[in-house]
């Protein structure tokens, strides 16, 4: 076992993607494969996950070294390494706890695009991680027709605005800009359907 | 790439490997505000930081993000993300004030976990724009 102190930088890491992939725990994250756990290896993570049966499949650890892939993408880079047959090198190959490790090279793989739960769940989490304000902005959503309603609170007073963003290209910008812009003017209306929020803010063409 | 029967298809067959969503890190303006944070502008790429709102929202100069970081952040969620604002005024015979906004995340990475400025780094400003302007687009009075 490694006895050398670990940068604080990388137990981040390491929780950041634990957190991440708990929410993969319900379905399974690619045909005949259940995730089953993160460890924190040395300089990265290994993701557990099983394949087959509870009785007859295996179980693989894919190792991700941390530093090489923005944690959004590892998702996508486990639903790609999961389809099909891979190939790899056995210098990547190694056995550890009856499991067999696998060492992955995140900046050498396309990772899968996220479907729209996955959009979904990127936007929310990025609006409401990490869950222990007094004041939560984020107190509701509703997903319809490839857009996202988020009922937020409103800045100047109590009250929901409802915000629409479109799922398909939600940028950085976006998310990071949703606070500020709710307070325009020149995207509110009033909302008459929907008895769930004040105020419409329309940012689907944002 | 040589007859392939069924459906005319050039294309290969595995897909190449990609750097997901690539973006330059290098920093455009830098600024420290009044508690001492140094707060870079990256370039970034189309989602985020100057090159996501140097056209989409006018802001051509360094001078009009740093002027608004060089102050206390007006907005702080506790979890890095915080607002800057900034005004603008000209005097002047044909006098004008636009107030905008600089948006920061000062830390490591953007909350959507997309973009990680590496060890030891701040994300820094992820989007600049002017309030109550069409689309937040700020006028051109404000480049000059």
């Amino acid at each position: 076992m490694d006895e050398s102190v670990t940068d604080p930088e990388d137990r981040e890491q390491q929780a950041a993607v634990s957190r991440l992939l708990l929410y993969y725990l319900n379905a399974p994250i690619a045909e005949g494969c259940r995730l089953r756990g993160v460890l924190p290896a040395p300089g990265g993570v290994r993701i557990a996950v099983h394949a087959g049966d509870d009785a007859t499949g295996m179980t693989f650890l894919y190792e991700i070294p941390n530093d090489r892939v923005a944690p959004a993408f590892i998702p996508g880079i486990m639903r790609t390494v999961l389809a099909g047959t891979q190939y790899y090198s056995s210098d990547d190959i190694s056995d550890d706890m009856g499991m067999t490790v696998i060492r992955l090279r995140p900046e050498e793989i396309t990772p899968d695009p996220e479907p729209e739960e996955g959009r979904a769940l990127t936007v929310l989490r990025a609006l409401s991680d990490p869950g222990d304000d007094e004041n939560p902005f984020l107190i509701g959503f509703l997903m319809r027709d490839g857009l996202m309603r988020l009922y937020v609170q409103r800045p100047d007073r109590p009250g929901i605005i409802g915000a629409d963003i479109r799922l398909t290209d939600t940028s950085t910008a976006l998310i990071a800009s949703l606070a500020t812009l709710i307070e325009e003017e020149q995207y509110q209306h009033p909302a008459p359907d929907d008895p769930h929020c004040d105020l419409l803010v329309d940012l689907t063409d944002w | 790439m040589g007859h392939l029967s069924g459906t005319a298809s050039t294309a290969e067959a595995a897909p190449s490997p990609a750097q997901p969503h690539p973006w330059d890190h290098r920093v455009k303006c830098n600024e420290t505000d009044a508690d001492g944070r140094r707060i870079p502008t990256r370039y970034g790429n189309s989602e985020f930081g100057w090159n996501h709102f140097t056209h989409r929202h006018n802001i051509k100069k360094c001078r009009i993000v740093n002027e608004a970081l060089s102050g206390n952040p007006d907005r702080d969620d506790n979890h890095g993300r915080l607002e800057y604002f900034g005004d603008a005024i000209r005097a002047g015979p044909n006098p004008a004030h636009v107030k905008y906004v600089v948006i920061v995340q000062y830390s490591r990475k953007t909350k959507d976990g997309k973009y990680d400025a590496g060890r030891g780094k701040k994300i820094g400003v992820i989007n600049a724009f002017c309030r109550n302007q069409p689309n937040n687009k700020c006028p051109a009075w404000m480049n000059q």
